[in-house]
Formats: C-alpha cells, structure tokens, sequence
C-alpha cells in the first residue's frame, strides 16, 4: 500500500476514529492524544496491513488497544465489568421530556468499558457483530450480549419511560406544527 | 417490522452508502422487556446515533492532519 493511499485512508477515517475515542474516555484531550498514537502505530507498523481487507476495522482495533493497555498503564480507571458501580448511578435528563447529546453522552461514560465500546462500535459506528467482534477479540455472542446489555443499562441511567421523551423540544415541536399547518 | 429493520447509514468514511441492520432485539431482550420493548429501543439508539454524529461532525484538530503529512515528509526523505 502506497504511502499516499495510507494517508488518504487514515485522514477519511479521522473524524470516526476521533469520535470512537471521545465517546470511549469523555475527554477530548485524551482522545485526540488516543489518536495521534493510533495513526503513529498504523504508520509504522502499515506493513503488517493487508491489502484488501477492513482498514477502518484495522485502525479502530490499534485505537481501542491503545485505549485499553493505557488504562492498564495508568491504573486510574475504575474496573466494573459487573457494573455494580454503576448501578448505582443514573442520568435525569437536562430538562424533563428532552434528552440531548450530554445525556448520552454520561450515561454512555457510566457504562462499563466493555459494553461502552461494544454498544458504539455496533449501535453509532454500524460496524456487524462480527466486526465488532474481531475488534474487541471476543466472540460474536460476547458482542451481541454486550450490546443488549448496554441498551438496557443506558435506557435505565437515562430513565426513559416512554419514546416521547425523545421528541423535539418544545419550542422546536411548536415552530414545526407552525409549519406544517402553513403548508397545510 | 420497521423496528426490527432499523437502519444506520455512516457517516464520514467509504461506507456512507452502506446500511447496516442493526438493533433488531433479539428473543432474549425482548423476552426482558427492557425499559418499555424494542419502540424505546429503537428510540435509544437513534438519539445515540445523533450523540455520535455530533461527534463526528467536530472539526478535527489540525495537529491531527499535520501529523500525516510529516510522517510522508519524513518517509520520501528516507
């Protein structure tokens, strides 16, 4: 693979792997040190790439190993496969009826690491179970649970009870039927 | 079932046109009857995927991209 066509490929897949990192450790800073040493490592080590085969899934697995073996390296994070800690915490949305991005945000930080990235991986970034599962180095099964239960963990921390609760606010449902009786 | 279909387009990178399924609860999560069934399922999901796209629509650092190009710089003088 050429060094230009790694460059394109790396530069078009910035902005995920920027995003997978933020959502990974809620911190910008961290996550985009996170992916400077991805692309560094990919960089180096391209050859051991081959050609014709997932670069996107290839470079998500370097940034969450990365990830993971600097959590290990820092002991600073808070180990709760069993979710126990986070059991104990919740999100109550910014304003009743109305969660945005913050929300998410949190509760997805109040997940544990495991189901964090395989719910994103599978739920924001569309990767297959299967893929996710070559990321994470588990088995498809171990994926498919995580997902589940992140999906029921989140709905939980973000105590939703009906889908209303995720349509427009107020105002903005206001402009809308506004609008749509002027057409009318 | 709609639901059962839900689907994702990317964002950003080659698979932009791809649409994954995705979300279809299996048996043993709807058989929990999480939060409400697969209606607030799909819900969560869709407002995760806004969260993301949020997130993806950040504009990137310039150090970021500059990095690349010094890699390249570097390598043809090697």
């Amino acid at each position: 693979m050429s060094s230009e066509a790694v460059r394109q490929g790396l530069i078009s897949y910035l902005p995920n792997l920027r995003a997978f990192a933020i959502a990974l450790c809620s911190d910008t800073d961290r996550a985009d040190d996170l992916v400077q040493e991805t692309m560094l490592k990919a960089w180096h080590s391209i050859d051991t790439f081959r050609e014709g085969t997932n670069l996107r899934a290839w470079l998500f697995t370097i940034l969450r190993n990365t990830y993971f073996s600097e959590c290990r390296r820092r002991r600073r994070e808070v180990s709760d496969n069993d979710g126990e800690y986070t059991a104990k915490l919740c999100v109550a949305p910014a304003q009743q009826g109305n969660l945005d991005a913050k929300d998410v945000m949190k509760a997805l930080a109040m997940l544990s690491e495991d189901q964090r990235e395989a719910l994103i991986l599978v739920g924001a970034e569309g990767f297959a179970y299967e893929e996710a599962a070559v990321i994470c180095g588990c088995a498809v099964g171990t994926i498919k649970s995580r997902v589940n239960r992140a999906r029921t963990r989140i709905t939980e921390l973000l105590g939703v009870k009906n889908g209303q609760e995720f349509g427009p606010e107020p105002l903005t449902e206001a402009v809308l039927s506004r609008n749509f009786s002027a057409t009318r | 079932m709609e639901i059962r279909n839900y689907q994702h387009n990317y964002k950003h990178n080659d698979a932009k046109q791809e649409i994954v399924q995705f979300g279809a609860p299996d048996k043993e999560s709807t058989d929990q009857n999480i939060g409400g069934g697969p209606e607030i399922d799909l819900q969560i999901m869709r407002q995760l995927e806004r969260t993301y796209n949020k997130l993806l629509d950040e504009p990137i650092p310039d150090h970021l991209v500059d990095i690349l190009k010094k890699l390249e710089e570097q390598e043809n003088k090697t």
